[in-house]
């Protein structure tokens, strides 16, 4: 039995959280979950040395954590269009909600600073809510990541898509949206929301599309996924695990260490060429129904390295 | 020339005081309001700012925008989105947040000095974590503001109102240091030694500080590197660094 303790940030409806949960049941570890809410993070107790919930539990006192997700609590409104008189109190709602997740975020600082080992870290996610800046790092590591633009501009956008001989996609800047892909008929149609707020666009790369686990920076799975779609989420035809090779291990491994991610999940393009292209480094990837799909235990790999700080 | 970039949300009195301080000390300066306009930004063989089709590469940036990568968007920025619909507001904002954390990033990956990057807004957001580090820091946290002291690295820029002392000039530094900023304020709660810090921005009012001008050129020129006697304004009683070091090692009799 594993004498470290362990913790989920996640809810246990997650089909993540569940796999690892069971995966460190599996090597005797039995994990607190926690949701990280107002309503759990209101009665914790901070201090130099603890962070300490209400039951007395102390999470500083924790070896690891699997940060799954952190919920964003945005502020919803029962009617689309936007009533000046209702302005004030909405931004108020929604600068609560802000302040609300910098209390969640708080607690990884304060516990990574207490020597608990986060997976990952608060700054991937960081990360995570900009591609083009994650690109940016990916890039300065010396791997390949599509051209893109990030503007408001649709002249720059056309432009763009003539440069790219017109195959290019678009995508939020932001992430979680799909990728679609870019016509001048799209910009033309669209050029009134492009005007208020920007997209990206990317260089549409194809070829198969490979999905890569790490931990530490090594392999612990990959499977590719066939798709018919320019955007495999949700249009996945099949999905088969796959032995990489050496440069794609070196490439996904170098990705996930420019963005200092101990558990990364990495898309990556292979044209068949040997030209590949990250897409993607996700601090936060879905695995549990790909790992079933392919044949693969990605949560017991994680579940190692929570459980014992190591996953070989 | 030493070109500044002053980058902010809206219209901002500030990031003005701050422009008329640099023309006055010969820097050539520009005010990029994220109301008016957005950047582009361009990764391919190069990588590039753009605004209006030119390219953007300042020497130095002052970032009073409230992007940054901890979380959900500021009120400011929510604040100039011209969508009409509630959600597409906030993911307007979003969106638009995802550009200038890239920005700001690529411009300091060209080696340009951005004051304060966006981890030191995020670290404003993060009461709980900065109590915390106070209390790490053996710094009691108070409740009440009874002043705004400016900080520009690790100096105490003094108001001619002002009169700090070296507890309160110690402290500030130390929420400073905490903050990882550069440029910042802090509100304090004072008491008959050290103050009390109460909160503390990123973003600095200068019209919390007097006029704001007395400040704006002083430490504008400490953040460019020019020297003190080519500030138009005397900058002596405003860094009270000074006064720290000469009561540590009072000079001799």
């Amino acid at each position: 039995m594993a004498d470290r303790a362990v913790a989920i940030f996640g809810g246990d409806d997650d089909p993540q959280v569940r796999t690892v949960g069971d995966a460190l049941r599996a090597r005797g570890v039995e994990p607190t979950v926690v949701r990280l809410v107002p309503d759990e993070l209101a009665v914790w107790g901070w201090g130099t040395g603890h962070l300490r919930r209400d039951d007395g539990f102390d999470l500083g006192s924790l070896a690891a954590v699997y940060v799954r997700g952190v919920p964003a609590i945005v502020p919803r409104h029962p009617t689309s269009v936007v009533a000046e008189a209702e302005r004030a109190e909405w931004e108020a709602l929604a600068e609560r909600g802000r302040r609300w997740h910098g209390v969640a975020r708080s607690a990884q600082l304060h516990l990574e600073s207490l020597g608990v080992e986060m997976v990952n870290p608060a700054a991937c996610f960081w990360y995570h809510r900009s591609k083009p800046a994650a690109d940016l790092r990916v890039r300065a590591a010396g791997l390949r990541v599509p051209a893109s633009v990030v503007t408001s501009d649709p002249e720059v956008a056309h432009a763009f898509l003539d440069e790219s001989d017109g195959e290019a996609v678009f995508k939020p800047v932001a992430g979680g949206g799909a990728c679609r892909v870019l016509t001048h008929d799209v910009i033309d149609a669209r050029s009134a929301e492009l005007g208020r707020a920007p997209v990206l666009f990317q260089e549409r790369c194809r070829g198969r599309d490979l999905r890569i686990y790490t931990v530490d920076g090594a392999v612990v799975g990959a499977a590719v996924i066939h798709t018919d779609n320019v955007d495999y989420r949700g249009h996945e035809t099949g999905v088969d695990a796959i032995e990489v090779t050496d440069e794609i291990a070196t490439i996904a491994g170098r990705a996930a260490d420019a963005l200092g991610m101990v558990f990364a999940g990495i898309d990556i393009k292979d044209p068949g060429t040997g030209d590949y292209t990250v897409l993607d480094v996700n601090p936060s990837p879905m695995f549990a129904s790909l790992s079933e799909a392919a044949g693969l235990d990605i949560a017991d790999a994680l579940a190692a390295r929570l459980a014992e700080g190591s996953f070989r | 020339m030493t070109e500044l970039l002053l980058l902010c949300d809206a219209p901002d009195v500030t990031a003005d005081l701050f422009r008329q301080a640099a023309q006055g000390l010969g820097v050539d300066a520009r005010l990029v309001r994220l109301d008016d306009t957005q950047p582009t930004l361009r990764l391919g063989h190069d990588v590039a700012v753009e605004l209006d089709g030119a390219r953007l590469q300042p020497d130095i940036v002052i970032n009073r925008c409230s992007a940054n990568p901890s979380g959900l968007p500021s009120v400011e920025a929510l604040a100039r989105q011209s969508i009409g619909s509630w959600s597409g507001r906030f993911a307007a904002a979003r969106e638009e947040q995802g550009l200038l954390l890239a920005v700001l990033d690529a411009w300091e990956s060209f080696g340009v000095t951005v004051v304060n990057p966006p981890a030191v807004e995020a670290r404003s957001v993060m009461e709980h974590w900065f109590a915390v580090q106070m209390a790490h820091a053996n710094i009691e946290t108070g409740r009440r503001v009874d002043e705004t002291v400016a900080v520009v690295d690790g100096r105490v820029a003094q108001r001619p109102d002002q009169t700090l002392n070296v507890e309160t000039l110690r402290v500030c530094q130390a929420v400073a240091t905490v903050a990882e900023a550069r440029l910042c304020e802090v509100d304090v709660e004072m008491g008959e030694g050290a103050c009390r810090p109460v909160a503390w921005r990123p973003r600095v009012d200068l019209l919390a500080h007097g006029d704001g001008a007395a400040l704006a050129g002083p430490m504008l020129a400490h953040l460019l590197g020019i020297a003190p006697q080519d500030v138009p304004v005397s900058p002596v009683d405003l860094f009270v660094e000074d006064l720290v070091t000469n009561l540590e090692s009072p000079p001799g009799p």
